[in-house]
């Protein structure tokens, strides 16, 4: 009997005391935010829209590449010789035509991973949110800025330049050919190579590799995913003065982890490079590498100016990073390099580059430009750079 | 008396009429505005300007020109009957609730008598709905609806049973005249409600009972959305739908009113002779009844649903007991004092 | 045509229609609607003839009691409202002699009868008298009938109720 009167009892009292609650919550203010007319502020890197200044573009495909959902898709050609696109705000020299730039937004995930490598910033999130449409296919925003009948124009041109290039290639390549068979015995270029990094994917960005004579570019690589194959194409890389090719090194990463920066130009990620004047210990250290490039260990992430490290992972600072070749051999005075096996031991990351393979020049010091790893396996370079590289 | 003679009996049997389809318009855009302000919302914002007043008639247009349709396993007749009969047994209560001191549809003696009985038409059409929609959820809806209302009327009775005997009188305009006028105290109304403690209790009593009566949270067993897919209205669109919600709108404010009546003093002002006579009175009527819908509302927003047995152990184990207990206290009060 | 008048016919009409609808629908939840409407009918009836109690009370009993209990009876019961009731007619010659019997002997005593016809007025009242009647005259069977009720009902509760065999 009791027990049932405080049973009834506790019913009451919380039946008021919710009750009251409610009451409470009917005269205290509401937390609706009247859509249309009233409109909450996005936080700073609300991730809404993606948004191409293409002026500023230099057409490097990198975001296209780290993209994860394939939604960017980017479409180049070669400016002429003669040709100045200019230059971006950042003073990036603009080399290629964007003829197509084209963002699939029914595709994008907002993952935003496509707005850090890009060098000149010129990939974005804007802040709107309103472009729902009926009809997918608006979606689709175009951000190239060229008409038809230039691309036309512009693809025209290329081509032409491209076939008179490819045939003073040839004969060049075969007299590199012959030169280079008498010199060494050492087949293989030795290029600190590939660095089987933490798995992290170090994102080698295309660098300028600069500081040699001549022109030598690097080449944005595409690192591709098996761990310490690094492959040299020693077969094209030689022979061809001046120009250093960077080989692509293959990273095998675990996402998110080193990101090279090419504003730096410096940081090479993931795949240790034995740079030559670099790579301490081993005697004779390559030569014929400029003095630039430089190895960052494995999972560096190197971002000018942002520098952000992921925890765990070596922040290589360009110029500091030190690889520690272990056995990197090279053959001094001969211009090409004996491809060693660099091990570079990044304080935290472990790069073990699978192989370095300098890309010899011919009997100039060549800096491989700089070998970039990307995340994304499978991924073939895009053909300017090809043509740039595969000199 | 002819056809032309019986005109203005029609206006005036349609009164109640009028004040329903405006409350009941009103109410569901108040439901809506309670739901929302209680759980932080805005509620119904657009239509109609001023805090979306003219949602309820946005609806009313959308739900008119909805398709009506009927199972092709329903019982067509019942189907279509039943919603009409429900609306018809709320409004034909209304006949004896005094609005005002000048309106009341019929002055019959046996006035609370008579809503009790024609509200058990309630319960015949739910029944009726829940069976002819063919559809297991409407007749497990139904027969929820029919225990429950069934086992709640015992209590109800018994509460309104305790009012009629300090009230002596049937006749639901004699209880409002006589709770007229302040009490022996001077500064309470002479309402039912303060002159007797038991009639506290009878009141807590008739309240819980009209929400169960009315299928409301936290007795709205019958129509649970979430277990029953709103019960006995399962198969119903359209205007038959709204026929369903006006009737239940309607029977709330007729349980409320019927409890201002009974409790509150019915059209009385409660400031004495103040704001008095038939204008005021039918405000301050509508305004009390209101206000119970209101608790009704709060009510809803606050608590749970009960489970069945839960339900049928409070009417069966807690209220009729204590309302039979209460009853007969209420008469040994009024023979004493 | 007065509208009482017509209220009359109607409600009548409704009423022995839905009887005769009753008896012969197969469906046995139908005919209890059926059942439903002709309590009404002569609930209305009973207004029409200033029984405002009585016919109160036919709705609350009948109509808000009797009925839910068939209908709950019915659809409680397994397939009862499912399936349609199998009517057979039995008996036809014996039945149709002693129902036509029947017939016309009632059709006879209405037709020979003197019905008393009374003059339409408001009652003032009806309670009062019918309270005090109840209460006053024929309070011994208004009670005998009460206790016979509570019989019932606690007769109910115990075949209801399973009783335990070993206490």
């Amino acid at each position: 009997m009791v027990h049932s009167f405080k049973q009834g009892w506790q019913t009451l009292k919380s039946i008021f005391t919710g009750m009251g609650i409610t009451i409470r919550h009917f005269f205290g203010p509401s937390v609706t935010l009247q859509y249309p007319d009233e409109r909450d502020v996005l936080p700073k890197l609300a991730r809404s829209k993606l948004f191409v200044n293409i002026d500023d573009c230099i057409g490097c495909n990198l975001c296209a590449r780290a993209c994860p959902v394939n939604c960017i898709d980017i479409e180049t050609v070669k400016a002429g010789a003669d040709v100045d696109l200019g230059k971006t705000s950042n003073g990036s020299q603009k080399r290629l035509w964007i003829s197509r730039f084209v963002i699939d937004m029914a595709k994008c995930m907002y993952c935003d991973l496509c707005t850090y490598p890009c060098p000149t910033d010129c990939i974005y999130m804007v802040q709107e949110y309103e472009y729902s449409d009926f009809n997918r296919d608006n979606l689709v925003y175009k951000f190239s800025n060229l008409t038809p009948e230039k691309i036309a124009e512009v693809k025209e041109t290329a081509r032409i330049e491209a076939e008179e290039a490819e045939k003073k290639k040839a004969e060049e390549a075969a007299a590199k050919a012959a030169r280079a068979s008498k010199a060494s015995d050492s087949r293989p270029s030795s290029v600190p190579g590939a660095a089987r990094g933490i798995p992290g994917s170090a994102k080698g960005i295309p660098g300028k590799a600069k500081g040699i004579p001549g022109a030598s570019k690097g080449v944005p690589g595409k690192a591709q995913g098996i761990p310490g194959a690094a492959k040299s194409i020693p077969g094209k890389a030689k022979g061809i003065p001046g120009a250093a090719k960077g080989v692509p090194g293959k990273a095998k990463s675990i996402p998110g982890t080193a990101k090279g920066v090419p504003g730096a130009a410096k940081s090479v990620p993931t795949a240790a490079k034995g740079v030559p004047g670099k790579a301490k210990g081993v005697p004779g250290a390559a030569k014929g590498v400029p003095g630039k490039a430089k190895s960052v260990p494995t999972a560096a992430k190197n971002v000018p100016g942002k520098a952000k490290s992921i925890p765990g992972t070596a922040k290589g600072v360009p110029g500091k990073a030190k690889s520690v070749p272990t056995s990197a051999k090279s053959v001094p005075g001969k211009a090409k390099s004996v491809p060693g096996t660099a091990k570079s031991v990044p304080g935290k990351a472990k790069g073990v580059p699978g192989k370095a393979k300098g890309v010899p020049g011919g009997g100039a010091a060549k800096v491989p430009g700089k070998s970039t790893a990307k995340q994304v396996p499978g991924k073939k370079p895009p053909k300017e750079n090809k043509d740039n590289n595969t000199d | 008396m002819t056809w032309l003679e019986s005109l203005p009996l029609a206006v005036f049997v349609m009164i109640p009429l009028v004040i329903i389809l405006i409350y009941a318009l009103f109410a569901i855009w108040m439901e809506r505005k309670v739901a929302g302000f209680i759980q932080d919302r805005l509620g119904p914002m657009r239509v109609g300007g001023w805090h979306g007043w003219a949602q309820s008639f946005a609806d009313l247009l959308k739900l008119i020109q909805k398709e009506d349709i009927i199972p092709a396993e329903a019982s067509k007749f019942l189907f279509r009957f039943a919603p009409f009969l429900m609306f018809a047994a709320s409004y034909a209560a209304f006949a004896v609730i005094p609005f005002s001191s000048a309106y009341m549809g019929s002055n019959i003696d046996i006035g609370v008598f008579y809503l009790l009985a024609i509200t058990s038409l309630l319960t015949i059409s739910v029944i009726m709905a829940g069976w002819a929609s063919n559809n297991k959820w409407s007749l497990l809806g139904a027969m929820r609806t029919a225990a429950q209302m069934v086992s709640y009327e015992v209590p109800t009775i018994m509460a309104v049973l305790s009012v009629i005997i300090v009230a002596g009188s049937l006749n639901l305009m004699t209880v409002t005249e006589m709770q007229s006028g302040n009490d022996t105290l001077g500064f309470l109304p002479n309402w039912l409600i303060f002159q007797n403690p038991f009639l506290l209790v009878a009141f807590v009593i008739f309240f819980i009972s009209i929400l169960a009566e009315s299928h409301r949270v936290p007795f709205d067993l019958p129509e649970s959305e979430s277990e029953l897919v709103a019960g006995f209205q399962t198969e119903y669109s359209g205007m038959r739908w709204a026929m369903f919600m006006l009737a239940e709108y309607a029977d709330m404010l007729l349980l409320s009113l019927l409890g201002a009546v009974l409790f509150f003093g019915g059209w009385n002002s409660p400031f004495g002779g103040f704001m008095d006579g038939p204008i005021w009175g039918f405000f301050w009527f509508m305004f009390k009844g209101m206000i119970l819908v209101f608790v009704m509302m709060w009510i809803r927003w606050t608590l749970p649903r009960y489970r069945v047995d839960q339900l049928m152990y409070l009417c069966w184990s807690i209220l009729i007991p204590l309302s039979f207990i209460n009853f007969v206290l209420i008469a040994l009060w009024e023979m004493l004092f | 045509m007065e509208l009482t008048t017509l209220l009359f016919y109607f409600f009548s009409l409704l009423t022995i229609g839905s009887a005769i609808f009753m008896v012969f629908s197969k469906n046995i939840v139908h005919a209890a609607f059926a059942l439903m409407f002709t309590l009404l009918g002569v609930a209305a009836l009973y207004v029409l003839l200033f029984a405002d109690f009585i016919a109160a009370t036919q709705i609350l009993v009948y109509v808000g009691g009797i009925l839910i209990l068939i209908l709950f009876g019915v659809m409680l019961t397994t397939k009862g409202f499912t399936d349609n009731l199998k009517t057979l007619t039995t008996n036809l010659r014996p039945v149709s002699v002693v129902m036509t019997l029947v017939a016309a002997g009632m059709i006879y005593v209405l037709l020979t009868t003197t019905w008393p016809v009374a003059e339409i007025a408001e009652p003032e009242g009806t309670i009062t008298g019918l309270g005090t009647l109840l209460l006053k005259e024929y309070i011994l069977p208004f009670q005998v009938t009460g206790v016979l009720l509570l019989v019932a009902i606690i007769g109910a509760l115990l075949m209801a109720t399973k009783v335990k065999h070993q206490q």
